[in-house]
């Protein structure tokens, strides 16, 4: 309230009109009833909590992929049908804390920002299998069954090799890993059906060992870089994006995050082609028939981002300034809306059956019911970004 | 208020109002709509590294999602066949890139360099013929590389070879004594796996901005041929001449507006070749692989992507997805400079070739085209622009020193999408000021026109073309 009167002094100092000071003050009685709805909450506080929250999810993806190594370091060892499903599931459980920070991308922030291009280091797709590996139709393919141009397998040498023959040939990161453990899907039933024994009698198993160690252990690294970036202290790209000052531009490019991950992404790239080409495996996560998971957790990153909370790893919870706030302060409707179209993007998603391939045949109403959610969704967060006296333009396709 | 100050103070506002058109008066007016390069239409409002990206405004629901599909297959690598994605795979044998946005990056210009900026990137391709025309009269294939190089290729498959350029700066001087540096090109194609290249002419092109394709699609013969002066009637050194080319869907010749050269007649032909020729992708209209008589023995009976690799339906959504892009609005387009720089450049007669204004033709697929008022800066026509420029390469009826007007839409954003600032058909040019001292030809008038203005009306003139 304090604030509110200085100016009021101010102004009715220099007004003689009774009048317009009873307007005025109206006026600004009004503001101040909703500003003190939140009375804490700025533009500020929610960019330095999403910093955190950013921080906090990258740290659980590393933990995840360190998870999956120590796994597959100890497959390797000893290879077994046990050993595989044990790695298949670190690879699956690794999954959900990566896929919540895909809400942190499309805004040229340090996952998505040249030259380094991290992105496509660790989640690119499609895979390029015949790069990698034997396929279906050629046991000789790939660089791990190819001693003559690569004697050696290190982890140069495979990112050397990575995009060589254009710059979205992929031989790394989550997809390629994923392939190592599951092989090729060329069932309408069942995910792929590698054998562990790939890793134990068959032609250059050690060779895949190593290749599957590299790459995993590349992973980790690549994700560092990322949540280095991001650090509090140390970090280039998080005093970047905490510039007092700057807290408008960040949060336009938080919101042009969600909208673009919402609308492009998973409504249009994951879901509507997929939908269209009616291809089974046209699907991100087509090895291991998990792509219902990668929907679930896109969606719960981009749900965190605008409540300013986030579930860790270890069961606690950071739960601080979100957009939701801001939101609210301006427009109480507007929040309510946008939560509603949150809940129904999540609900009209988990509704999707599992396997995705086979939902892509049997369930496409329920399919493009979650596409008709996330629409509705982005469409929300330009209105909620007006609000915020943003002008959000999010894009059919990225 | 009383009604006193409301008077006083509506009446200084009018007084504002009107002082300030007196000092801004430009000396070319702005014209109406002048902003809207592609059109009510085709024109957004995007200033981003996505101002090449985006849809036409219109859109409906389905045709959202055909615009949806075409990119995930214009933007996402074709992989080896046989492969899990089978939707995309395919790819080469031979090939200069795995997907479309490799080399049209964001939608945009590709960057023809490395990130050394000597290396050649796979957004400059290289077309090969021999002397002689085939039967629809279109460039003969060289023996050994067919009618492109691919310096690229899928396991077990040699590539055809390697390409790399060395830079020759010549120096040039304004009138005015200011000094500048143009670099003139030499290729070396080395390692080359399948034979010598004898007389063979090597024409480079990068990728272009695929941005109001569609448009420039919907523009009637009649329309282009309106602006031909093969013989110069009208004396302004700039004659103009259509490109006919063969049309495989219609199976007859039709005219030429897309390409460098001119030499495409449509965005789908357009589009199918590059997907055939640059991905090594089969489709209806081009159902075999680009490979030479001895290559297709070698890697004929390798495993492909299915007949056609890209199936009907999906090529027509990547048509779709290209025609659909709309232009980036003009940025600037009421600044006095800028304004003060487009009457140099229509002056300077660049809008002889560079027209200034067309109209699209009655359109369907889509609608949204038809009856555009646009504004690519490109009259679609072959004109001559000297030995220096020239790739001495013919293209249907395009001679060696013959290159399409490039059109200049969305010119001045190539910086914020792509990163760079190369122009011409090879990237030689380092910015606009060089790319207009590389013209000569028929563009000979116009370029000496620029050079003898001053430097403050040169920059300005610059400034008109970086608002488009």
């Amino acid at each position: 309230m304090l604030i509110c009167t200085i100016p009021l002094i101010l102004m009715s100092y220099k007004m003689k009109n009774i009048f317009s000071i009873t307007l005025i003050l109206g006026a600004l009685l009004t503001a101040c009833k909703t500003n003190e709805v939140t009375p804490t909450t700025t533009q500020r506080d929610v960019v330095l909590n999403y910093a955190t929250i950013v921080s906090a999810s990258y740290a659980d993806a590393i933990a995840g992929v360190q998870n999956l190594k120590t796994t597959i370091d100890a497959f390797v060892k000893a290879p077994s049908a046990v050993g595989l499903a044990a790695c298949q599931k670190a690879w699956i459980d690794a999954r959900p804390a990566y896929l919540q920070t895909e809400a942190y991308r499309f805004y040229g922030g340090p996952i998505d920002a040249s030259p380094s291009e991290l992105e496509g280091e660790i989640n690119s797709w499609p895979l390029d299998e015949a790069y990698i590996d034997y396929v279906e139709g050629d046991l000789a393919s790939g660089m791990i069954n190819d001693l003559k141009t690569y004697p050696t397998l290190t982890k140069d040498i495979i990112f050397n090799a990575n995009g060589s023959e254009g710059e979205t040939d992929v031989r790394v990161g989550y997809h390629a890993i994923e392939f190592l453990l599951w092989g090729q899907d060329l069932y309408a039933d069942s995910p792929g059906r590698r054998a562990f024994t790939d890793y134990s009698t068959a032609t250059n198993a050690e060779r895949r060992a190593t290749y599957l160690q590299v790459v995993t252990n590349a992973l980790i690294e690549s994700l560092q870089k990322v949540a280095t970036q991001w650090d509090s202290k140390t970090g280039v790209y998080y005093a970047d994006f905490t510039t007092v000052g700057k807290e408008a531009t960040s949060l336009t490019n938080m919101l042009l995050g969600l909208g673009k991950l919402t609308k492009g992404e998973l409504s249009g790239e994951r879901m509507t082609v997929v939908l269209a080409s009616g291809d089974q495996e046209d699907e991100h996560s087509c090895f291991s028939d998990n792509t219902t998971n990668d929907f679930i957790f896109d969606e719960l990153g981009i749900y965190n981002v605008y409540l300013g909370r986030y579930k860790k790893a270890d069961g606690t919870t950071i739960d601080g300034a979100g957009i939701d706030d801001l939101v609210k302060a301006k427009n109480a409707t507007q929040n309510t809306a946008m939560i509603a179209k949150l809940d129904a993007s999540t609900t009209t998603i988990n509704a999707i059956p599992k396997p995705f391939d086979q939902a892509i045949l049997n369930s496409k109403t329920i399919i493009q019911t979650a596409i008709k959610s996330l629409r509705e969704q982005s469409d929300q967060l330009v209105l909620v970004a007006k609000e915020l006296g943003i002008s959000l333009t999010v894009p059919d396709k990225n | 208020m009383n009604i006193f100050l409301t008077f006083f103070f509506g009446s200084c506002l009018l007084l504002t109002v009107y002082a300030c058109k007196e000092n801004t008066e430009p000396v070319t007016p702005q014209e109406m709509d002048e902003e809207f390069s592609g059109g009510r239409e085709g024109t957004v409002f995007d200033e981003t590294f996505n101002a090449f990206g985006n849809a036409l405004t219109n859109l409906t629901s389905d045709e959202t999602d055909k615009f949806v599909i075409g990119n995930s297959f214009n933007r996402n690598n074709w992989v080896i066949a046989p492969s899990s994605t089978a939707a995309r795979d395919g790819l080469g044998p031979l090939l200069n890139a795995s997907s479309c946005a490799s080399c049209h990056a964001l939608d945009g210009k590709g960057n023809p360099f490395q990130t050394d900026g000597i290396g050649i990137s796979q957004a400059m391709l290289f077309r090969l013929s021999i002397p002689g025309q085939g039967v629809h009269g279109e460039p003969k294939d060289d023996p050994n590389y067919g009618g492109q190089f691919n310096p690229r290729n899928i396991p077990n498959v040699d590539a055809e070879g390697e390409v790399s350029v060395t830079y020759e700066e010549i120096a040039g001087k304004y009138p005015d004594g200011t000094v500048y540096s143009l670099r003139k090109p030499t290729y070396k194609f080395t390692n080359l796996n399948y034979g010598a290249m004898n007389g063979t002419m090597i024409s480079p092109r990068i990728a272009p901005q695929m941005i109001g394709m569609g448009l420039l699609d919907a523009v009637s013969e009649k329309t282009i041929l309106a602006n031909v002066d093969v013989n110069d009637a009208n004396g302004d050194g700039v004659s103009g001449r259509a490109n006919y080319v063969w049309d495989e869907k219609n199976q007859k010749k039709s005219i030429g507006k897309l390409g460098w050269k001119a030499n495409q007649p449509s965005v789908e032909q357009q589009t199918a070749g590059a997907f055939n020729g640059d991905i090594g992708i089969t489709s209806n209209l081009f159902p075999n692989e680009g490979l030479t008589n001895f290559q297709k023995q070698k890697y004929g009976n390798f495993p492909n992507g299915g007949k056609p690799e890209i199936e009907e339906i999906t090529l027509q959504n990547v048509v779709f997805y290209i025609k659909s892009l709309a232009v980036p609005a003009r940025r600037k387009w009421t600044d006095s400079d800028v304004l003060m720089g487009k009457q140099l450049f229509i002056k300077a007669n660049c809008s002889g070739c560079h027209l200034t204004k067309m109209e699209t033709s009655e359109y369907d697929s889509p609608k949204y085209l038809a009856k555009q008022v646009i504004r690519p800066y490109s009259d679609l026509l072959l004109h001559d622009m000297g030995e220096d420029l020239a790739d001495n390469r013919p293209d249907f009826e395009a001679t060696g020193l013959e290159w399409r007007t490039a059109p200049l839409w969305g010119i001045g954003l190539q910086k914020t999408v792509n990163k760079h600032s190369y122009m011409l058909h090879d990237g030689r040019a380092r910015n606009v000021e060089e790319a207009i001292l590389w013209h000569g030809g028929e563009a000979t008038n116009s370029k000496n026109m620029y050079m003898k203005l001053s430097k403050d009306e040169r920059e300005k003139v610059l400034k008109f073309i970086d608002s488009l």
